[in-house]
């Protein structure tokens, strides 16, 4: 049996009467990227918080690498890394005595602590700053070295609450090389995030919003799932006609007309696209153009989330 | 702009409650605790003559507010024993031929003092004076004045115990919850919780560095109070050392409960504040407490720098060894103990 890296059921949390999360059951693999998606106060951190055993929940069961949280918070807490959306660590201690620090508070060794250290810095590059206070370096520095604080412990899993939040682009795209990284070699990742290109990178997303889990699925299935199928973009030299005439047509779950397009829902692209073809020929009606389109990401997370505002709201 | 600033001002409610009814709230202290005149004054009396001339007298004292009769003894070593072990803080001698002496026209009375407390120890004798002035206008009765240890009355070897005992009170207090603050204000609590470190792990580490902060203040108040100022440290130092240990554990205990309700470390101190007030009035550094009105009297005893005070002059200036201050060393003990409990169970490492 493998043992899955984060494991919930039943997953509340209140604050008041405010429910931050509500009822999640989340699986994470070992060895995945996993995507924790969602607008902002969706709950995202508080469940992290919960995983990470900063946080009792009101109800519900979490297990992370393999341990109870309420019961086995300090087990827990040696096998992961955290990286919390806000940056903590001491200003008034240099880049190398933070790393020390959590080192010895991780229970690391000294000599391995030091080694150890030796290695991160130079994946993170902050060698050179090593001797420099914590306070003075930028924001993005900053954020590697907190990167580099949850590592110290060498964690099997890595929990990141939106570590990519505020930072540019090119940035951005070398942190998520050191995932990629870590994740070779055998790091499994929890990441936080609001962004779809982000999202697009992982493995498997879940979606959050108002506190429960919306969905569930890699990046493909979740298009899939909130688009109902999939998408083909047609061009026609008579578009107004091949819509009134796709109408008809049973294979055919939804259509529209943007720049110059007509867009298509179909169950399968690949069978459908020989079909309309042919159905749209016998019609007097030529193709110009057909194509299986991507929707984006941004497409699906903006459909889920709307659908699940309007159920809480009911 | 007036208005805003205006709100601004009655948002922030700790703030606004602590400039407008902490200036109230210590007018009223000081009010009652500095009564203008010492009254009150533990005395013992040593009446050796006996006969009604004497009685007379002793029952002309006992009329007087400033001292409080409440011991009678046989001779001087047991009434000088009495103030060694702070019961009492004057005593008045009738010598055995005080009847006799005074048909002959001039007789001698002896008021033992406590040098330790100059304060009470000026009021006292002024006042027997004038008793005895009042007594007889024919006869003449001579105060003869003794000073029992700090004999030229030093106002330093009065104050300076008491200086320790604030200083270990206040600074390790004040440190110890802007630190536990400061870690909640710069957002480092979340990822020191994160580690395997236990709570008490955290706040262990804290207790250690202000402890020996601590320490090393004491030490250096002392040192300065000996060799610039001349004070004698009579009494046993592994004794001072003891009570400084307990205190200080006490102190920064609190200094953890404080912290507690205190998200910034600016929010801390304010709330560190008022305390601080309290104690350095109500807890006998510059005013007996005997001499206090009865109102804030039960609040000094409840305050544990009184008691560090008192032990710290008794050990100091008198002397004394442990049988004299274990009242003190009791009730810091079970203060500490109390503070330390509570202080663990309030210091969760979660985050809420």
């Amino acid at each position: 049996m493998t043992r899955h890296a984060v494991e919930t059921a039943g997953l509340t949390k209140l604050f008041g009467s405010l429910v931050a999360v509500d009822r999640v059951d989340l699986t994470v693999k070992a060895g995945e990227v996993f995507g924790f998606l969602g607008p902002n106060g969706a709950g995202k951190t508080t469940t992290v918080r919960i995983l990470c055993g900063l946080m009792a929940p009101t109800s519900g069961r979490a297990l992370v690498v393999g341990h109870d949280v309420v019961r086995e918070p300090e087990e827990v807490k040696q096998r992961i890394g955290y990286m919390p959306q806000s940056y903590g660590l001491y200003d008034d201690l240099t880049v190398e005595e933070n790393l020390d620090f959590f080192g010895s508070v991780y229970r690391v060794p000294s000599d391995e602590r030091r080694k150890r250290a030796g290695e991160i810095l130079q994946l993170v590059r902050l060698e050179e700053f090593r001797k420099q206070f914590s306070g003075q370096l930028s924001g993005g520095m900053k954020r590697r070295l907190s990167l580099a604080v949850s590592l110290i412990h060498n964690p099997e899993l890595l929990i990141l609450d939106e570590p990519t939040a505020g930072i540019d682009p090119p940035l951005r795209r070398v942190f998520w090389q050191y995932f990629r990284h870590l994740n070779r070699l055998g790091v499994t990742f929890f990441i936080n995030t609001h962004y779809m290109d982000e999202a697009e990178l992982c493995d498997r997303l879940g979606l959050i919003n108002y506190g429960r889990l919306v969905a569930v699925g890699t990046p493909t299935e979740l298009k899939t799932k909130a688009i109902g199928g999939e998408r083909i973009e047609l061009v026609t030299a008579d578009l107004s006609a091949t819509l009134s005439v796709l109408k008809d047509s049973e294979f055919v779950r939804e259509s529209s007309v943007s720049d110059g397009a007509i867009r298509l829902v179909v169950d399968e692209a690949a069978s459908a696209i020989p079909k309309l073809t042919s159905f749209l020929k016998e019609r007097g009606l030529e193709v110009l153009q057909i194509r299986q389109s991507q929707p984006t990401l941004e497409d699906v997370f903006i459909k889920l989330v709307q659908e699940t505002g309007e159920e809480s709201r009911q | 702009m007036t208005k805003k600033e205006f709100t601004h001002l009655i948002r922030n409610r700790r703030v606004f409650a602590l400039t407008l009814f902490m200036p109230l709230l210590l007018m009223t202290i000081v009010g009652l605790a500095f009564t203008g005149e010492v009254k009150h004054i533990t005395t013992v009396i040593v009446n050796k003559d006996g006969r009604p001339l004497s009685q007379t007298f002793v029952d002309a004292l006992r009329v007087s507010e400033t001292l409080r009769i409440r011991f009678y003894a046989n001779d001087e070593p047991q009434a000088q024993a009495l103030i060694r072990d702070g019961l009492a803080k004057v005593a008045i001698v009738v010598p055995a031929t005080f009847e006799d002496d005074l048909k002959q026209s001039r007789a001698l009375v002896y008021v033992m003092v406590d040098g330790s407390d100059p304060v009470s120890a000026g009021a006292v004798v002024p006042v027997v004076q004038g008793i005895a002035l009042g007594f007889t206008s024919k006869l003449r009765v001579q105060v003869e004045r003794l000073v029992l240890y700090n004999p030229s009355l030093r106002y330093i070897d009065f104050i300076a115990p008491a200086i320790v005992g604030i200083f270990v009170q206040i600074f390790p207090m004040i440190l110890i919850s802007m630190a536990i603050a400061g870690e909640r204000e710069r957002g480092t609590i979340e990822q020191l919780i994160a580690t395997p470190v236990s709570g008490f792990e955290i706040l262990l580490g804290k207790l250690f560095v202000y402890m020996g902060f601590g320490f090393l203040s004491a030490t250096s108040m002392l040192i300065v109070a000996v060799y610039a100022f001349n004070l004698v440290v009579r009494g046993s130092i592994l004794l001072i050392v003891v009570f400084l240990a307990v205190f200080l554990t006490a102190s920064l205990s609190l200094g953890t409960l404080v912290s507690a309700g205190s998200r910034t470390q600016m929010q801390a101190v304010q709330t560190v504040m008022p305390l601080i007030y309290i104690m350095i009035f109500l807890s006998g550094t510059f005013y007996p407490i005997e001499a206090m009105s009865p109102l804030v009297q039960p609040i000094s005893y409840v305050l544990p720098l009184t008691y560090m005070i008192h032990a710290l002059r008794a050990v100091i200036v008198k002397g004394a060894g442990l049988e004299v201050v274990t009242r003190d060393l009791v009730f810091l003990s079970a203060y500490t103990v109390v503070m330390i409990l509570l202080a663990v169970l309030v210091f969760r490492k979660k985050l809420e």
